[in-house]
């Protein structure tokens, strides 16, 4: 205490206006200066739209993470219109499916490998907690890719009435199984009287997002706000009113639902934290080692072997120990946790809100950022196809904002700009271009954690140094280059060209390689380099060029100074994919 | 992109803020520190372990509580340079689990005169993220840099890095390419070192591929590096590359390329510190933050205390907590010394919350939006506390120029614009019209 200080409590006259959830002013830190108030003519707009090839190329990496065929580029060139049925066409693409799961995977924030994975127990004995993690993580990403794949509609994320299952998770969560191998992934159905709300009802998702001490599913209850309706409310300033004794839940009880302060936002969140009492709070991987070293799976440690018990239906009602309210959302009774999928499903604002995502992923805007107009019109889209995610992300790669990549005094309220390589679409582009995908095994210190995918891992990869996110500690993707992708991607490209020219090389057949296809070992004249990176430049960049073309100059000089300092012409292949795969417009598209 | 924003438009006059270009200030007024080391407290520390010293009362359960029948477990209140601290110096003579805060007591003893303690901010959020968000960048939007990136790209534009982030929490928002994280196992020496480490799966050795397939010589690196750039600067003339948020994209491509290049050769052989495969202690962070700094790669870094402070069940935890804090801050302030850096560093210790005044059922205690911080070394009016809680350990007003008692809510952007002066740096150019708190400045 510093001397002179009163005792009393000081509530700022300031705050008393913040009742409303307490939503503070911000600074203003984002508002463009104000226009002059002169009378000068309005200036001329600008508005720079992409060519169909580069178009093509820019729908291509975003809806699948890898470059348009040759064939594609050929099509659009020689006729624009062939553009909308072959991006039709990659909607129905296995890489549109990984699409849509790296898209789930940053609104869920559950690829989340450097957090504790739970324990290779009982009938996981022998299996690498980085298989255990990528089953118990990936399960909610399989359903949302199922629904996709298969064309249901969207809501029902929130409301299938299956899950989606491997031979790991049987033994895991005890639900059937009846795939060939280990690895399939089937549906399945939660067998612990879990009821069935699509990601709603996963596990993984509320091991993710644990539940603390007395914040009894509050915290959860804000991720569902946040993550489906796109109305967090924990973004906003609070204040906490300090006469009442917050460790006792009781009082806390009776404050959310009498105290201004915090009413606004707690009348609505109470009673949807309400809906997820069956869930357990947390399930420390700790408790699933002490289970079976400890207690012998007896008494309650039983909850913490496999199959796990994560989901307890007497539970359900337990909000009324604590004289919390009943489930409900937003003032609708809820009369199950499937009534709440379907509520959810029904609600205006989880169209526009998966609609506020999809735009914003595809074009690599922010949430916040997406216009409540473009927002509405792409949403009267989805509306109108049925909830069809490929639709959707269809229209957004068709639309003025996509192809826009500049625009000033006019054009669309917001476009695409320059699109900076996540680091998933990285590992897909080099794998297709030259089939190699960068994985390691990165040992057993700390745990065997098993074969990694370097493009998309944090435990033992790049993802974040690569500008991706870890579900954890970094939650946004950072859209322009950095210092680290920049080394990251030097490794990858040499790594990746490494892989592709000797094994070209080896190819007798040119029209069974990934990239060398005009060239052999010995090749070293002029002419016939200049024709192969012609067709590099078309295949890596869609460039289409010809022999002359100072770009083609420069890679020619590349693969000079490669082949003069090396005496290999392969060797000299090498630095040149490697520069191509560190491009500019490998990191842009 | 709907166009620029403040912060962005700022971007190209922030580096004239660097060596030089700072206002005027008095002669006799201490140079401003042109270092930073921010430890992230994660989780949210409890005051009435060390900077609120409180014995269990009406208001507040303190660490009396967790007393055991040792008669040297002994909770007291030490005066150190004329400030009081809970203290407790209890080892326990065979399980380390058990000792309460010997460290604490031993990290102010030698450093109470260099150390602020600011008490009493109002962080907004009782979630750990958004208060994190709020502490770190002033803000409650991470499209903003936190302070630590803002102090990167200031002073250390002429480096590799402006701003090296250990402990993966940074926001660095435009400043992303000033800016380089290391890995959570310190995978970043596999993209240093000349030769990297990393193994194929046996599915590949299989295959007869071995790691590297190619490592390009460095003559061939350059060459790779020259071909790129000057694609980029044909790139960026065409139509609509180089214009708006596109040209500060290409930008950032520029320099990163660069910087990633001085990165390689010059932080190579420090970063061997780093095991490869390990996440980095606190010590091990600590020390390297102060390599970092002294090799002039970076001039700011964050690291993280690696203490789970969350303790929403048992609060005794917290004991080892801030023991094992309050070590690695011995340890990284002798490492500034060694080095001569103290005077030019300002190390920042923040916990995004704090943590409510009673003990829960579960004998832990839950979220607090009133925060202790902790600023240390260069810059830093050391030796007193600042700021100040009520009975319930909520915030009590402020005058933001001396941090006595005043008319002002200490709030988070005040704390963070405050920081951000104290390092001479224009404020208001990054937090508009938050006026920083300045109390602790030298």
């Amino acid at each position: 205490m510093v001397a002179g200080w009163t005792m009393g409590r000081w509530i700022p006259v300031w705050l008393a206006g913040l009742a409303a959830c307490g939503q503070a002013d911000e600074p203003d830190v984002g508002s463009p200066p104000d226009p002059p108030t002169d009378t000068q003519p309005a200036p001329d707009p600008i508005v720079v739209t992409l060519a169909p090839v580069d178009h093509l190329l820019r729908a291509s990496m975003a809806l699948r993470g890898i470059r348009p065929s040759v064939a594609d580029l050929e099509a659009v060139l020689a006729d624009s219109t062939a553009l909308t049925p072959i991006v039709r066409g990659y909607a129905e693409t296995p890489e549109f499916l990984e699409t849509i799961k790296d898209l789930h995977a940053e609104m869920l924030l559950i690829r989340s490998d450097t957090q504790p994975i739970l324990s290779s127990e009982g009938p996981l004995v022998g299996v690498n907690p980085g298989r255990i993690y990528a089953s118990m993580n990936g399960a909610a990403l399989k359903l949302v890719e199922h629904l996709v794949a298969t064309n249901r509609p969207y809501t029902e994320v929130v409301t299938a009435d299956l899950m989606m299952a491997n031979g790991i998770l049987a033994a895991a969560y005890g639900v059937p199984f009846d795939g060939l191998n280990e690895e399939d992934w089937v549906v399945s159905r939660w067998v612990d009287g879990r009821p069935q709300s699509g990601i709603l009802s996963d596990t993984a998702l509320w091991l993710r997002f644990t539940s603390n001490g007395n914040n009894f599913h509050r915290g959860r209850a804000n991720i569902l706000a946040g993550t489906f309706l796109c109305e967090e409310f924990a973004t906003r300033d609070i204040t906490t009113d300090t006469s009442v004794d917050l460790s006792d839940p009781y009082e806390v009880a009776h404050l959310v639902s009498t105290n201004a302060n915090c009413i606004a936002c707690h009348q609505a969140l109470d009673p949807l934290a309400a809906n997820l009492w069956g869930f357990k709070d947390d399930l420390v991987p700790t408790a699933v080692d002490q289970a079976y070293r400890v207690y012998d799976c007896e008494g309650e440690a039983q909850d913490y072997c496999y199959p796990i018990r994560f989901y307890n239906p007497k539970n359900e009602d337990r909000y009324g120990d604590w004289l919390l309210p009943a489930p409900a959302y937003y003032g609708t009774p809820v009369d199950s946790f499937e009534h709440l999928g379907h509520l959810i499903a029904e609600d205006e604002r989880f169209h526009q809100c998966t609609t506020r995502r999809f735009f914003a992923y595809l074009t690599e805007n922010r949430m916040d950022d997406v216009p409540f107009d473009t927002v509405v019109r792409f949403n009267e889209l989805f509306e109108a196809s049925g909830f069809s995610a490929k639709e959707l992300a269809i229209q957004v790669v068709l639309s003025e904002e996509f192809k826009t990549i500049h625009a000033e005094n006019g054009g669309p309220a917001i476009w695409a700009g320059l699109q900076s390589i996540r680091p998933e679409q990285y590992g897909r582009t080099l794998a297709d271009l030259t089939g190699f995908v960068f994985l390691v095994d990165p040992g057993c210190d700390g745990g065997c954690f098993g074969t990694t995918d370097v493009a998309n891992n944090d435990l033992n990869g790049y993802r974040t140094m690569m500008g991706g996110i870890d579900g954890y500690q970094t939650t946004r993707p950072t859209h322009t280059p950095i210092p680290t992708k920049v080394l990251a991607m030097s490794r990858f490209a040499e790594e990746a060209a490494g892989y592709v020219v000797p094994r070209d090389f080896d190819e007798v057949d040119p029209a069974l390689r990934h990239l060398l296809t005009l060239v052999e070992r010995d090749t070293t004249d002029e002419a016939a380099i200049r024709a192969q990176l012609v067709a590099l430049h078309y295949r890596v960049f869609g460039e289409p060029l010809t022999a002359g073309d100072p770009e083609v100059d420069e890679s020619y000089a590349l693969w000079t100074y490669g082949f003069e300092t090396s005496g290999s012409a392969e060797e000299a292949w090498k630095l040149l994919l490697a520069a191509f795969f560190q491009d500019v417009r490998m990191m842009f598209y | 992109m709907s166009g620029f924003n403040r912060r962005q438009m700022l971007l190209g006059g922030a580096a004239g803020v660097a060596a030089g270009a700072i206002p005027g200030r008095a002669r006799s007024t201490p140079p401003k520190p042109t270092r930073l080391v921010i430890v992230r407290a994660g989780g949210g520390w409890d005051p009435t372990f060390c900077f609120e010293p409180r014995s269990t009362d009406a208001c507040v359960d303190g660490p009396d509580l967790d007393l055991s029948a040792d008669p040297n477990d002994e909770e007291y209140v030490k005066t150190i340079g004329g400030v009081e601290i809970q203290c407790n110096d209890y080892v326990h003579p065979t399980d380390e689990s058990k000792s309460k805060r010997p460290n604490v007591t031993a990290f102010f003893e030698k450093w109470m005169s260099r150390t602020a303690i600011i008490n009493g901010v109002w962080t907004g959020s009782i979630a750990h993220e958004p208060a994190t968000i709020r502490m770190l960048t002033g803000t409650a939007d991470t499209r903003n840099a936190d302070f630590g990136a803002i102090v990167g790209s200031t002073y250390g534009n002429a480096m590799p890095l402006g701003y090296i982030d250990i402990s993966g929490y940074s926001f660095t928002g435009p400043l992303a390419s000033s800016s380089g994280q290391l890995g959570y196992k310190a995978q970043i020496r596999n993209l240093t070192d000349a030769v990297p480490t990393y193994v194929p799966p046996g599915s590949y050795v299989d295959l007869g591929i071995a790691y590297p397939l190619y490592l390009a010589p460095d003559p061939d690196k350059a060459a790779i590096q020259a071909y790129t750039r000057a694609r980029t600067d044909r790139f960026r003339l065409l139509e609509g590359r180089g214009q708006g948020t596109n040209a500060v994209h290409v930008a950032d491509l520029v320099a990163s390329l660069d910087r990633a290049a001085r990165f390689r050769g010059e932080a190579a052989e420090i970063l061997t510190t780093l095991e490869v495969g390990r996440n980095p202690s606190l010590p091990s962070s600590a020390a390297l933050a102060a390599e970092l700094l002294h090799g002039n790669l970076c001039t700011s870094v964050l690291i993280d205390g690696r203490q789970p402070f969350d303790t929403h069940s048992g609060m005794p935890a917290q004991h080892g907590h801030y023991n094992g804090l309050f070590y690695g801050l011995s340890l990284l302030m002798d490492g500034l010394e060694a080095y001569d850096l103290v005077d030019s560093t300002m190390v920042v210790v923040v916990s995004e919350m704090t943590r409510t005044p009673k003990r829960n059922a579960e004998d832990g205690k839950d979220h607090w939006p009133h925060a202790t911080v902790l600023a240390i070394g260069g810059g830093v009016a050391g030796g007193r506390k600042y700021g100040a809680y009520d009975c319930s350990l909520a915030s009590l007003p402020v005058d933001l120029a001396t941090g006595e008692a005043g008319p002002d809510l200490l709030k988070y952007d005040n704390l963070v614009a405050g920081i951000l002066a104290g390092m001479g740096i224009d404020s208001e150019a990054w937090l508009p019209d938050v006026t920083p708190f300045t109390g602790f400045h030298a």
